[in-house]
């Protein structure tokens, strides 16, 4: 209660300013909203030394391990290199780009096209392969040792797999596991994003199957913007990923004529110099998120956000260039790179 | 109604008055760890309240005693007349008395041993501290077989054991040790001892006075402590009336008692113009309320019985002295066995036996091999087993003498030597075991004592090991003092130390400070060791002005006006021209005129013209130097139109301006900005020009003019301290009227207490900012004027009253001690810095939610209580699911076990973190039928044996295939543990998982079965 009652504090004594104050908001121009605006120094720093972090924790296999391990870090952290602006193919990084794909495809249930270990998982390795599709070039990926899948057929795979499993969901979206019954806003999230990306990336995906999955967002979607977990339990609080998620699942499936997005946009817009830190979990998980959702949503207000991400990751990278976290340094040191890859906008899903 | 006489004024036998009946002290009990504590080193006690840790070294000289401290480079001498008291560490336990007897002395000595001959002349003891001595039998006083009595407390020695009252309020001060002896002149003034009186004891006491006495001296007193372990003033003395007490009528002593049914009283002595004193020996059963007094030769004086209804055993003394001077010199506290003594012809010598029979006649002698006593009685020898015996008397006991101070100016010197003794070598040393001796001080000899003892034959060489203080009576004609140094007298002060003299000149030295301290009475000075951290005060600041304006006295209705704080208006100009000397002579320095003032965190004011600020820092210029610039991280605030103060605004809603929402945490406001017209904004001083200034608010930029803007106050992420950490002051609203822009004098008083205390009270956490480098060719140190404008500079020599150096932000600098108030020195300048006013606007954070320090998410910190959930204590709903093995698994069929479930997945990593310690800690407890049940949830069997081989996991586990069981139990996230009790109710349910479920879990299946498991037993072990 005490937060609220400091915040009222500060909007109070605020408005004993407004007269005073000139706002320089309305004729700001985002001094990098267009493509080719350079980039801050810091965010290139912060970028590369964690781009380093990555590159060197990457396991022969492709993937990452010390946390969490799995397709899902493994798509994670194959957007980060990609996210680089290196060529993916000759680049510094190509190297890297391919080890992980050949780690997703390689992993990937062959008959369900489920990548594995949970649908969050097949969510963000779903989201790695769309946005290394196009752009990683399949005869590269293969030339050593046996053949695999090529990209295109494994994202295809991988959306069927999650187009089978919403189908048996009764909320229309997903769940941990591949069959479960009722859903959350969370694990949809990431599968969901995942199959716009795909669609983005031109592997089809029916327009029922989002419908589906966006309505299921507007019923958890609380008039006041926030969002509930899971269906029928937990009700709804002040989680600004789940805000987050939804505003960028209103927003990718050109979905913004919701008043559902309206609401969830405004929250985060409210809260946008709110960093979150406790009691939702998981910070670098939100700022994934959080930047997405406001560049997707409102432009000015992510200029303003990505000043205090910016602050807060220079203050809190490690020497080694990792970012720390509850689910291993590979997972936090990949989001919050993501979340700060949208000032390169490299990836197509950070595309507005 | 009996009358007692016991009065010494006419005061004989010089030394042993001077040197007295009490000397030290001997802790039976342990009446408080704080004394423990405070008496863990080393003290030199000067006759001026002067305080100095350290220890002391061999002496040739017997007027002088050496003293190194490890916070000066060179050791001091000080003359022995200057030294109330140089105080040993104490030992725990304390060390028990060597021998069988202790023998009591007239002139006040106590010596342990063995009796080995008896003659008509001397007495030959083998004591553990002076080796066998032989002692003149006429200053024998008493005799006894100290192991044959439980003696609770003898004393007094100091005021370790006491706690002090002025005025009813508690007090450092009210009350000095004079060699040991508590003493006070003050009018009002309490100390209260704590001893475990039990409800029989013999108390003997003895208080003397050097003119017309006025206290009340009450035994068996409540404990002198209220509620909150504060002293109990006087005015709440009257919890313990029905306490006996002596106290002064008029011109008598008197022993009273009065109980809401009757009162008793009886004189004891009267009292005349002049040195006098009163020396008893009681017998106090507090059961039956009855007191009964004796002459200290034991002689029954007086008997006091009260009839209470409701008898009360206390454990406490008061002393309280009302106006007059008082002085404690001699305290023996014992258990009683509630027998008094028998009638005894006082004026013979005698022998008392254990069985309480008294065996009169001429002690002749003692026969070391047959241990026995012998008396010559109507001309016949009787022999009296040692064995048998509790006090020997060789003589009758005079009237007890008084030391007083004139002592020496009326007492005959030593009867027995036509040498004159030189009372300012004259010393008391006690001893840990209650040992002491007095006499003249020979100097210290390798860890030896040399001592000179009348009653004693042989001279003395004591140990220093064991020992309790060495002390001296002190006449006001002695400790007169003259200063030999140049110099401004201040006071230093260091933690433990508290040293009045004066700087003396010096230059900063590889091993040593530019301060040269020249303690008043030492023959020496001697530079600070490098980096201390303290003060000297040259002017104590003025009396704490009480902030409201109208007070209403209570009780009485009538209101009463408090003077007014006016404001103390010094111009950054006079400061800075008696502190700082650019290029120009001190004569032609100029006035200080600035616009602004900057406050550093530092507690530096520096009066400027602020031009700029940036990423960097802030641009100013200033008359006092050529600087220009100074980064953030040393700011605190500046002062925009002219010296304001720190601003004001109302407690409550100051303590809501400084909290800092959870969901801020990650991005506090590092700037307020506050308004001429009295409004504050938090934000982000982005910049500032000549004409506004760029706030980052809400992560937007915003532009102020700047002439709207009073004052910026900057707040520095390592101030943040978490709510429950914020003293009571911190949320305090500040002074108003300061101009000086600092807390009001009484704050900084109440920082800075008295060295005994400790001279810094401020901790390192206060205040994070690091200090500067310790430099090594300087001294760091801040002059404090006025206790607000303030500079900070490395100097590195004094000359006369100038101390010179440098400030990295101003340049050279120079500093008239004349001028100042105090002087800082070392990490002391940010401890007493964080006291001031800007200082304490700092953020903190709010106060956490209950699920985030319960953990719930798995990243909080607290305690889990698992009682939260509105299941908790309903019926535990039931359920049907299959097992992994196939079988079935019905919860209501097991009713009279103890259930823990453990909803987990496979995909849930803190589920198989927390499965292993929750199946660990439920093994603990499977005889007692406690029984895990993991609910899985929604998976397949293939792939749940796959989780649990490869995590090498053996639990039973039911399948809630279509998440039923779930939804009964609100599961909304996992993992869950529920704890079932044999009812079938809901015991427990805890969310989240991580170690720190395991004590919690244990800690209710104590609860639920009623055991420890011995392999719990075996971990807290």
């Amino acid at each position: 209660m005490k937060n609220v009652d400091s915040s009222r504090v500060a909007t109070f004594v605020l408005l004993g300013w407004i007269l005073l104050v000139h706002s320089t908001l309305a004729k700001a121009q985002p001094p990098n909203a267009r493509i080719g605006e350079a980039v801050p120094r810091d965010v290139r720093e912060i970028y590369d030394k964690g781009l380093q972090f990555l590159v060197k924790s990457q396991s022969e296999n492709g993937d990452w391990s010390g946390g969490q391990t799995g397709p899902g870090v493994t798509g994670l952290g194959l957007m980060v290199l990609l996210a680089s602006g290196e060529d993916p193919n000759f680049g510094q990084y190509s190297s890297s780009v391919r080890k992980a794909v050949r780690s997703l495809i390689g992993n990937q249930d062959s008959s369900t096209g489920y990548l594995g270990n949970s649908m969050y998982h097949h969510g963000f390795g779903m989201l790695g392969l769309a946005e290394a599709y196009g752009a990683v070039d399949d005869r590269r990926v293969w030339t050593e040792g046996k053949k695999g899948r090529s990209i295109g057929a494994s994202l295809e795979l991988a959306v069927r797999a999650a187009l089978t499993s919403q189908k048996s969901n009764s909320m229309g979206a997903w769940r941990y596991s591949p069959g479960s019954t009722d859903a959350d806003t969370s694990v949809s999230g990431s599968v969901l994003v995942g199959l716009l990306a795909a669609r983005n990336a031109g592997i089809e995906v029916p327009d029922t199957a989002i419908d589906k999955a966006i309505s299921y967002y507007t019923k958890m979607t609380a008039p006041s913007g926030q969002v509930a977990y899971a269906g029928g339990i937990g009700g709804f609080d002040e989680s600004l990923a789940r805000i987050s998620i939804a505003t960028l699942v209103y927003s990718i499936s050109k979905r913004k004529d919701l008043p559902q997005f309206k609401s969830t946009l405004g929250y985060l817009v409210n809260k946008v110099e709110f960093t979150g830190n406790s009691g939702f979990g998981w910070v670098n998980y939100q700022r994934y998120y959080q930047a997405q959702a406001l560049f997707q949503g409102d432009v000015d207000a992510w200029e303003r956000w990505n000043k205090l991400l910016i602050r807060q990751l220079k203050t809190t990278q490690l020497p080694n260039g990792s970012f720390p976290g509850q689910h291993g340094d590979a997972v936090s040191t990949s989001m919050s790179l993501l979340a700060l890859a949208l000032n390169y906008r490299f990836l197509p899903i950070y595309e507005r | 109604m009996t009358c007692a006489i016991i009065q010494c004024r006419h005061l004989t036998s010089a030394l042993r008055c001077a040197i007295g009946f009490a000397l030290s002290l001997v802790f039976i009990s342990s009446p408080s760890a704080s004394a423990q504590e405070r008496a863990s080193q080393q003290v030199l006690h000067l006759a001026n309240d002067g305080i100095l840790p350290g220890s002391i070294l061999d002496s040739a000289q017997s007027g002088q005693i050496r003293w190194k401290s490890p916070l000066f480079t060179h050791p001091f001498e000080f003359p022995l007349s200057s030294i109330s008291m140089a105080q040993f560490p104490t030992r725990v336990p304390r060390p028990e008395p060597g021998g069988e007897y202790c023998l009591e002395l007239t002139g006040g000595d106590v010596l342990y041993g063995d009796i080995s001959e008896l003659s008509d002349a001397s007495l030959s003891v083998t004591t553990a501290h002076a080796g066998t001595v032989h002692i003149n039998r006429s200053d024998v006083q008493r005799i006894y077989r100290w192991k044959e009595t439980s003696l609770i407390y003898l004393g007094p020695g100091g005021l370790d054991d006491w706690s002090q009252t002025l005025n009813g309020e508690a007090s450092t001060d009210a009350w000095s040790s004079d060699g040991g002896w508590p003493r006070t002149a003050s009018p009002n003034a309490s100390l209260f001892g704590t001893f475990s009186i039990p409800a029989r004891s013999a108390i003997e006491f003895e208080l003397s006075w050097n003119d017309l006495p006025d206290f009340e001296f009450v035994l068996g007193a409540d404990s002198g402590l209220d509620v909150s372990g504060l002293p109990i003033g006087n005015a709440r003395a009257t919890k313990t009336d029905d306490a006996f007490r002596f106290e002064v009528w008029d011109d008598t002593v008197v022993v009273m008692g009065e109980s809401e049914r009757d009162a008793d009283v009886a004189e004891v002595t009267p009292v005349v113009s002049g040195p006098g004193g009163v020396r008893v020996q009681l017998y106090l059963d507090q059961e039956k309320q009855r007191l009964s007094i004796y002459s200290s030769n034991g002689q029954q004086k007086a008997s006091l019985k009260l009839h209470s209804r409701i008898p009360k055993t206390r454990g406490s003394l008061r002393l309280s002295n009302r106006k007059g001077d008082i002085r404690l010199t001699h305290l023996r506290i014992a258990n009683w066995d509630g027998i008094l003594p028998r009638k005894v012809q006082t004026d013979k010598s005698r022998i008392h036996q254990t069985d309480g029979t008294i065996v009169y006649g001429q002690i002749t002698g003692f026969d070391q091999a047959a241990r026995a006593f012998t008396l010559l009685n109507d001309g016949s020898t009787i022999e009296v087993n040692a064995a048998t015996v509790s006090d020997v008397f060789l003589s009758p006991i005079p009237t007890a003498p008084i030391a007083t101070d004139s002592t020496p100016d009326t007492a005959d010197p030593l009867p027995d030597t036509s040498e004159p003794v030189d009372f300012s070598k004259v010393v008391r040393i006690a001893y840990l075991d209650g040992s002491r001796f007095s006499g003249t001080f020979n100097g210290i000899e390798q860890g030896h004592v040399l001592l000179s003892c009348p009653s004693i034959r042989e001279p003395l060489k004591l140990p220093l090991d064991g020992l309790r203080s060495i002390g001296q009576q002190l006449s006001k004609s002695k400790v007169e003092f003259k200063a030999t140094a140049a110099g401004l007298a201040g006071r230093l002060e260091i933690d433990g130390l508290k040293l009045p003299g004066r700087l003396v000149d010096g230059a900063e030295q590889p091993d040593g400070s530019c301060l040269v301290w020249h303690p008043d009475y030492s023959v020496n000075s001697s530079p600070l060791a490098k980096n201390l951290a303290g003060r000297i005060v040259y002017r104590d600041p003025p009396k704490p002005v009480v902030k409201s304006t109208v007070g209403v006295q209570q009780g009485n209705g009538v209101a009463i006006r408090i003077n007014q704080r006016k404001p103390a208006i010094q111009g950054f100009g006079e400061v800075f021209k008696q502190l700082l000397t650019g290029p120009l002579p001190p004569t032609q320095r100029p006035r200080v005129k600035a616009a602004q003032t900057l406050h550093l965190r530092s507690g530096d004011t520096i009066p400027c013209d602020v031009v700029s600020v940036d990423e960097d820092g802030l641009h100013f210029t200033t008359p006092l130097s050529s600087a220009t610039f100074i980064a953030h991280d040393r700011i605190k605030g500046v002062e925009l139109a002219g010296r304001t103060g720190s601003p004001t605004l109302d407690a409550t809603k100051r303590e809501r301006l400084l909290t800092l929402p959870r969901l801020q945490k990650g991005s506090p406001p590092t700037h307020l900005i506050y308004s001429s017209n009295g409004d504050f904004l938090r934000g982000r001083l982005i910049a500032m020009n000549e004409h506004a200034l760029t706030v980052e608010v809400r992560l937007s930029n915003r532009e102020i003019p700047r002439e709207r803007v009073s004052q910026v106050i900057w707040l520095h992420s390592d101030e943040l301290t978490p709510v429950e950490k914020q003293q009571p002051e911190d949320i305090a609203d500040s002074t108003p009227g300061d101009s000086a822009g600092t807390e009001g004098t009484a704050e900084t008083v109440s920082v800075v207490p008295k060295p005994e205390v400790s001279a810094v009270v401020a901790s390192a956490n206060d205040n994070k900012h690091q200090p500067e480098p310790v430099s090594t060719d300087a001294t760091r140190v801040q002059t404090v004027i006025r206790n607000s404008d303030r500079l900070t500079f490395l100097a590195t020599r004094l000359t006369g009253s100038t101390l010179s150096g440098s400030s990295d932000i101003l340049g050279d600098c120079q500093a008239d001690l004349s001028e100042i108030d105090q002087l800082l020195f070392g990490n002391y300048i940010e401890q007493a810095a964080a006291q001031l006013a800007y200082h304490r606007w700092k953020l903190h954070y709010a106060m956490e939610p209950k699920f985030v320090l319960a953990g719930s998410d798995g990243s909080g910190g607290g305690v889990m209580s698992g009682t939260d959930s509105p299941l908790v204590g309903q019926a535990a709903p039931d359920f049907n699911l299959a097992q992994l093995t196939g079988d079935d698994f019905r919860l209501s069929d097991h009713r009279g076990e103890i259930i823990v479930l453990d909803f987990w997945a496979t995909w849930c990593s803190p589920c198989l973190q927390t499965m292993p310690l929750v199946d660990e800690v439920v093994e603990d407890f499977a005889d007692h039928k406690v029984r895990l049940l993991a609910v899985n949830m929604e998976e397949q069997p293939a792939e749940i044996k796959s989780t649990l081989e490869r995590h090498k996991l053996d639990v039973p586990v039911v399948l809630d295939m279509d998440g039923v069981a779930a939804a009964r139990y609100s599961v909304t996230s996992i993992p869950q543990t529920v704890v079932i009790d044999r009812e079938g109710n809901v015991a427990r349910l805890f969310v989240g998982g991580g170690p720190k479920l395991a004590g919690p879990l244990r800690k209710a299946l104590e609860e639920l079965t009623g055991t420890v498991p011995e392999s719990a037993k075996e971990t807290a072990n």
